[in-house]
């Protein structure tokens, strides 16, 4: 028995009424010195979930982006709205949501979310709507190597990360490289864009294994990179593994020549946990606050100020991704989707990142480098490329103390 | 060569088999008690160490320096969790049961939550004794080696508290047949809250160790209840002596494993000892068989 629910015509009254006072209310909000329908731009990011931390950082730039863009007049005299839902880490959720953002919100536009497996999935979207995405969150190479059309990777792809610890090691005469990381997609995808690197560039690889997620020890593996004795160390790793690799390694008594981690030890904390042992540590960033580009300075000291807390580089990502289609938009004209993803498929625009641009036939990012860093004296500077160069590395790499 | 090498490799096993000894003490004397597994065990561990972490960092107190006020701290809270939650278990035995998984459960989970809204989700560790002693050209590594030391010396005390003591004669009989333990007029109840206070309590003390040898989380728990639990498999329930042979094997296992196979096989050595016990000798190695 289905019991039909009868409120009395008070109670609808008064929730209609409180349903039109939050219409005005939210309607109220969005409007800066823009006038006139928003631009809605769908998006979904890891709030929750594994890629949390990372994540949120990630929609912090693009919020920002939104924030500063209404206060100077939004779009073609339109303002921004952010349409964001929670993937919580997982592709397939991702996927559902980037569908209803298309079809049930009807957004005008949609940007990339957090992290290569959930771009990944939600390429697929972008080729079935024809909405171009422009993706800040995905450094594997994979996704766009399928023949579709509508993703652009807006971020250094991974085989970039290990160009400068390569470079480095070459310059100083170092002859043998192990190969290390954790068994999982993305490190596997650094690790196996380093052994390839590392070759092409006239080094030997000596070693070459990965270790498991959530590795219990690390002096296995320790003892084998030390029984290989190479020059340089080049690993790709989370933080934990990079704390972990660091201090096996330290306490079997072995010394490399160049230690590297890309990316775990490019994290601001990593110093906080792991003290002066990470002097001399190089890893990679696609950003750094200090890098001259043009607004750069202006975003990390606005972004700063909003958010009470500087960005980190997966928001420096995200912001640039809305400059680049913004730079789209304008130059459009109009909400234009075939003719925005043919600009985003062969232009060049400056960012804060670098120059964006893309390989027209796969959307692989091409313009941005990656930065290499290093801890020196508790501070992770830009040592390569030499054109955004804070430091010239500090070589060979010393344990502080043993 | 070779032989300081395998004489490296068997004290890396040995190393870290007294971190995995110490994770599993604990965990071994709550379930040998009450036949509870405490899902909560490495959300405890973690708890601990990531207030280790910050201790260090504000205000540069070691973990070693937080040791025996953690011990306090956690017996007092094994206390307060028997007192309020277990001690509403259901009568029939194998409702209990259940119902204790479920409870440690829900527990290991408030304690994530807690952890998160008190730490964050960033990944933490001690920088304090990183380094190691080299004798003879092997590498002993500092804070694996207290580690060990100190699972030895709980494992020994331990032993000698069941052995000697009273209390202990009272815990060990409550252990083995909870209803003869009654009719000799043990109260059972005071054991069971007994073995929460000093397992949660040596858990406190694995979590300031630990502090300085992994980077983690408050998701990176589960993985230190997990390997404690194949450990007091392996060992045998209520064995302590068994739980360090057991955790010094697998950390033997993992060690050799890792060098001379791969880390991937090595890393899974825990589980497979665990399933091979499980078919072969469900008592464990030191475990009295259950007729």
């Amino acid at each position: 028995m289905i019991k039909a629910s009868r409120r009395p015509r008070w109670v609808s009254t008064i929730l209609s009424a409180a349903l039109l006072a939050t219409l005005v209310a939210t309607g109220a909000r969005g409007t800066g010195a823009a006038a006139g329908k928003p631009i809605v731009i769908g998006t979904t990011i890891s709030e929750t979930g594994a890629y949390a931390e990372d994540g949120k950082y990630a929609l912090l730039g693009y919020q920002y982006y939104v924030e500063e863009q209404n206060k100077k007049g939004g779009w073609l005299g339109r303002p921004l709205q952010l349409k964001v839902y929670d993937d919580a880490s997982d592709p397939a959720t991702s996927l559902t949501e980037y569908q209803k953002l298309v079809e049930q919100d009807h957004v005008d536009l949609i940007v990339g979310p957090y992290s290569s497996a959930v771009t990944a999935a939600v390429a697929n979207v972008a080729d079935k709507y024809k909405m171009p995405m422009l993706s800040p969150e995905v450094a594997s190479t994979a996704p766009f190597l399928r023949g579709l059309k509508y993703d652009f990777m807006a971020t250094s792809p991974a085989p970039n990360y290990v160009a400068g610890s390569i470079a480095i090691a070459k310059a100083h005469g170092y002859k043998t490289v192990a190969v290390t990381g954790e068994d999982t997609a993305f490190p596997k995808a650094i690790a196996a864009a380093t052994v390839k690197a590392t070759k092409e560039a006239g080094l030997n690889v000596i070693f070459d294994e990965l270790y498991p997620h959530n590795a219990s020890d690390y002096t296995a593996i320790a003892q084998k990179i030390k029984q290989a004795n190479p020059d340089a160390v080049l690993s790709a790793a989370y933080f934990p593994d990079a704390v972990g690799l660091l201090r096996a390694l330290k306490q079997a008594g072995f010394t490399p020549k160049e230690l590297f981690f890309a990316v775990g030890a490019t994290e601001p904390n990593f110093y906080k946990e792991v003290g002066k042992d990470a002097d001399g540590v190089l890893s990679t960033s696609n950003w750094s606050p200090e890098l001259k580009t043009q607004g750069n300075a202006a975003f990390v000291k606005g972004f700063t100020a909003y958010f009470h807390k500087p960005p980190d580089y997966h928001s420096a990502q995200n912001y640039a991704a809305l400059q680049v289609l913004q730079a789209a938009v304008t130059k459009v004209g109009s909400i234009n989707n075939d003719k925005i993803r043919d600009f985003l498929a062969t232009s060049k625009v400056p960012t804060i990142l670098g120059v964006y641009s893309v390989d027209p036939n796969t959307g692989i990012q091409l313009g941005y480098k990656s930065l290499t860093m290093q801890w020196q004296g508790g501070k992770d500077y830009v040592v390569w490329p030499d054109e955004y160069a804070q430091r010239k590395p500090i070589t060979p790499f010393q344990w502080a103390s043993r | 060569m070779h032989l300081e090498l395998v004489v490296q490799l068997v004290i890396n096993g040995l190393l870290l088999g007294g971190v995995f000894a110490l994770a599993a003490l604990g965990l071994n004397i709550i379930f040998g008690v009450t036949r509870i597994v405490n899902l909560a065990h490495g959300q405890l561990i973690i708890l601990t160490a990531l207030i280790c972490s910050t201790l260090f960092q504000r205000f540069n107190i070691t973990p070693l320096e937080v040791l025996p006020l953690a011990v306090i701290a956690g017996m007092g809270v094994g206390t307060v969790l028997e007192r309020t939650l277990l001690r509403r278990l259901p009568e029939h035995q194998q409702t209990a049961e259940t119902t204790s998984l479920l409870i440690t459960f829900g527990v290991s989970y408030f304690l994530i939550g807690l952890s998160l809204a008190i730490f964050t989700g960033d990944f933490r560790s001690v920088g304090y004794l990183t380094s190691s002693w080299t004798i003879g050209g092997v590498d002993i590594a500092k804070a694996q080696f207290l580690a060990f030391a100190l699972a030895l010396f709980l494992a020994a005390i331990l032993a000698v508290l069941l052995r000697s003591t009273p209390v202990g004669r009272a815990l060990r009989a409550a252990s083995q047949n909870v209803d003869g333990a009654r009719a000799c007029g043990i109260d059972i109840d005071q054991m069971r809250t007994l073995s929460f206070t000093l397992g949660i309590g040596i858990a406190a003390a694995a979590g300031c160790l630990l502090s300085m040898i992994y980077a983690y989380n408050p998701d990176t728990g589960s993985q230190f209840t997990l390997i404690a639990f194949s450990i007091v498999v392996l060992g045998g329930r209520g064995s302590y002596a068994g739980s360090v042979l057991g955790a010094a094997l697998l950390g033997l296992a993992v060690s050799f494993v890792g060098f001379y196979g791969n880390t991937h096989l090595g890393s899974m050595m825990p589980y497979v000892v665990f399933i091979l016990v499980l078919l072969f000798r469900p008592q464990g190695i030191l475990g009295k068989a259950v007729a």
